[in-house]
């Protein structure tokens, strides 16, 4: 919990107090002028709840959001941020080994020109994967701003473009993003090798087992484990 | 021989608000000063006098040397503490008239609480002091990490920004200690290929790895792990032991979950009337830890028994044979598989140790002293491995963390996804910055540096962990949404090529951190 020192509060900070406290036209009152009217404010709420301490009066102003989070853009000092940005851009990000997030933005110009010119969007995934490319379209709105995207593991890269799709079928790409690695292990494609190494696979399987035989939470490790007890069973 | 290469991560976010007489954030580093770092310390100068032979790897984060260096928060962590002995003394008169099964306990926490606070003292209340003197005895290697511990695999498209967080980590360190690091820890061991390239442009010469990265990686290995990985770059990594780290680590089965143990929630400020603990907590009437409790874990249970001392220490010492025991087990296992003097790399958070299990640093002590009666284990550190010119292979790795899953979901789950769009532009706007304005000094100069100020603390990565476990999700989500919006405030007022002046003089005062920042550093980095 906070304590406030009033000498320190900033006149927004105050104007905010103030507000929420229904003082009127708290927005163009001087420091001096708001400080004067919480004080007497604040001498009325003592006298009728008997509270006698001075920090706590001046608390409630900036310490009733705590833990109710639909309060936080209207605190003093948090700066609002915009929903969008006046770019129009797509990013990539590796959120694990089989899904990836992307988030875009269509600046109000591109927005509005596309719409009026019927055009619709779309996601265009590109994966290449061991030397093979896979393309496809995803079709979203114009309110959507963000997907994830699967991707496989293997030798290769995902990239994905936002784009405009004309009535006439024609496809424009409006951003593209960098390019995502793809998860390239080297037992998820010789397992047949690990096989006949038990004491290799033994190794690895020590350092990420506990001792009670729980394995490490990883995908890719569970994936192999069981890439390799399918090749054990079939090899008996 | 079995090589123990324990590395401890201290890593607090940046908190710090002068602007009210107390702040209840303040206090996770007052409870982590108190509970960890001045305990750890003092058992590691015992030993030191004890002429016990060890070695351990201790992170200490930009921001939290930072924080230790604050003549500020020196200074509230000294009223802190005060407070606690004057509880302390009150708790040992209560406890000896109403509650005499705590009474032992009451007089330990309140001799702690002044042998902590006189050793603050001794040291100028820097303890960092205490750190670099055990380092200069080659006790201890010390190494850096991210300037505001950044996750850095989500920021791999702007090594601008994540080459900052890499020097701004190291040019701390230098100022704080006086020396180069050698050794860099990944937050939240968060690798990305090509993130070795940048650390070694930097002269970094080693850094950690989790668990899996070993089996998953792109290339055959043959140590598994048990030996450093030598990096495309050149850079070592050393491979997190899951298995040896989930005795003390696991939630479940861990050492720390043991019933005889200290309970780290039951505390006299949450159950003993408010009038007594009024003044210990926050105002108005805000229960919180005050470091007193006396229950022991006991079960799954709401009636705990009251914690015995002398049954604890049993348990610790049964504990670090036991994790000893687990250790040579695994070393012959390892050994027998052709590798010889395995180096098993137990990296930890420091907090862990005292904070949340209370008697962490008295298992570290057991460990290292029944380490140094033995042959068959050797502490030493990153450093010393790399110039032994052992054995090592070169490995190709994926992308990896040790968070939950092993990547990034924690930093990038459906809480905290928003926060990015913000935070890419923003370093997005610092990169257009940096060209439009480039021989800016004096003010604008300082202007801009504000600028990267802000942007670095808002990549920090608490402020989306925090999200993610829904703790203090509203400071979270202030805090990041100041910096982002001060760092707008430069953005906006350089677009029209004018500085804010009383604003930047009070933004500077806020966030005294970085001091040797140059915002330069963004448009200096090649790829």
């Amino acid at each position: 919990m906070i304590l406030v020192n009033i000498d320190s509060l900033s006149l927004s900070e105050l104007q905010s107090i103030a507000a929420q406290e229904g003082i009127d036209g708290a927005d163009s009152l001087s420091r001096e002028d708001l400080i004067s009217m919480l004080e007497e404010k604040y001498e009325e709420y003592d006298q009728d709840a008997d509270q006698k301490d001075p920090n706590i009066r001046y608390m409630s102003g900036l310490t009733d959001y705590r833990d109710i989070s639909k309060y936080v853009e209207n605190l003093p000092g948090v700066e609002e941020l915009p929903d969008s940005y006046p770019d129009t851009e797509i990013h990539l990000i590796k959120k694990n080994c089989s899904w990836l997030y992307a988030f875009w933005s269509l600046s109000s110009f591109d927005s509005d020109r596309l719409q009026n010119e019927g055009v619709t969007l779309a996601l265009s995934v590109t994966i290449e994967n061991n030397g093979k490319r896979e393309e496809y379209d995803i079709p979203v709105s114009y309110i959507d701003s963000e997907w994830n995207i699967g991707i496989p593991y293997g030798n290769g890269f995902c990239v994905i473009a936002l784009s405009a799709i004309s009535r006439d079928g024609s496809k424009t790409q409006l951003a593209v993003s960098k390019p995502e690695s793809l998860t390239d292990s080297y037992w998820l494609s010789h397992t047949d090798e690990m096989k006949y190494n038990d004491t290799l696979y033994g190794l690895y399987l020590a350092m990420v087992t506990t001792k009670e035989g729980e394995l490490v939470d990883n995908p890719v490790v569970r994936e192999i484990i069981q890439l390799f007890r399918k090749e054990d069973t079939q090899s008996e | 021989m079995n090589k123990l290469n324990l590395i401890l991560q201290a890593h607090l976010p940046y908190v710090r608000h002068l602007e009210y007489p107390k702040f209840l954030e303040e206090n996770w580093l007052f409870e982590s000063l108190n509970e960890t770092y001045i305990p750890l310390l003092r058992m590691l100068e015992k030993l030191e006098h004890d002429g016990v032979d060890f070695r351990l790897s201790i992170c200490f984060s930009p921001t939290l040397v930072t924080m230790l260096t604050d003549a500020a928060l020196q200074e509230r962590f000294v009223g802190y503490m005060e407070e606690r002995i004057e509880l302390g003394k009150k708790e040992k008169r209560r406890t000896q008239n109403e509650e005499r099964d705590c009474y032992q306990m009451a007089a330990r926490y309140l001799d702690e609480a002044e042998k902590n606070l006189a050793r603050f003292e001794e040291l100028g209340r820097n303890i960092l002091n205490g750190y670099k003197a055990l380092h200069e005895k080659n006790r201890l290697e010390l190494m850096t990490t991210a300037a505001t511990h950044a996750y850095l695999p989500i920021y791999k498209d702007y090594p601008a920004a994540v080459n900052t967080q890499i020097v701004m980590g190291i040019k701390t360190h230098e100022r704080i200690f006086g020396e180069t690091p050698r050794g860099f820890w990944l937050p939240d061991c968060g690798y990305y290929p090509g993130l070795d390239e940048m650390l070694q442009k930097n002269g970094v010469s080693w850094c950690q790895l989790a668990s899996h990265s070993v089996i998953t990686a792109r290339d055959k290995s043959v140590y598994g792990g048990y030996k450093p990985v030598e990096l495309p770059s050149g850079v070592y990594g050393f491979v997190r032991d899951w298995r040896i780290t989930s005795l003390v680590w696991s939630s479940v089965s861990g050492y720390p979950c043991d019933g005889d143990y200290r309970d780290f929630y039951r505390d006299i400020g949450y159950y003993l009337p408010l009038d007594y603990v009024r003044p210990y907590i926050h105002k108005p009437e805000i229960r919180v830890f005050t470091g007193y409790k006396y229950h022991a874990i006991t079960g799954k249970t709401e009636d705990k028994a009251y914690y015995s001392p002398a049954k604890a220490a049993e348990k610790v010492e049964l504990h670090a044979e036991n994790f000893l025991y687990n250790i040579k087990r695994r070393g012959f296992a390892v050994s027998s598989a052709g590798i010889n003097n395995p180096v098993f790399n137990l990296c930890f958070d420091a907090e862990l140790f005292g904070h949340r299990w209370y008697e962490g640093i008295d298992f570290l002590e057991a460990v290292m002293r029944k380490a140094d009666e033995s042959e068959d284990f050797v502490f030493t550190t990153p450093t010393s491995v790399i110039l032994e010119n052992g054995e090592t292979e070169k490995l190709r790795l994926n992308e990896s963390s040790w968070g939950s899953g092993g990547y990034s979901d924690i930093w990038l789950d459906g809480s905290n996804s928003w926060i990015y769009r913000h935070i890419f532009k923003a370093i997005e706007r610092m990169e257009e910055l940096t060209k439009r304005f480039p021989d800016q000094g004096s003010l604008k100069g300082r202007f801009l540096n504000q600028a990267l100020r802000e942007l670095l603390l808002a990549m920090s990565s608490d402020w989306p962990c925090i999200m993610h476990d829904g703790t203090s999700v509203t400071y979270a989500e202030k805090r990041l949404r100041s910096h982002l919006g001060s760092f707008n405030v430069v953005y906006s007022a350089m677009s029209r090529n004018t500085v804010n002046t009383e604003w930047l003089i009070n933004a500077e005062r806020s966030s005294e951190i970085f001091p040797d920042i140059d915002y330069h550093l963004f448009e200096d980095y090649e790829e």
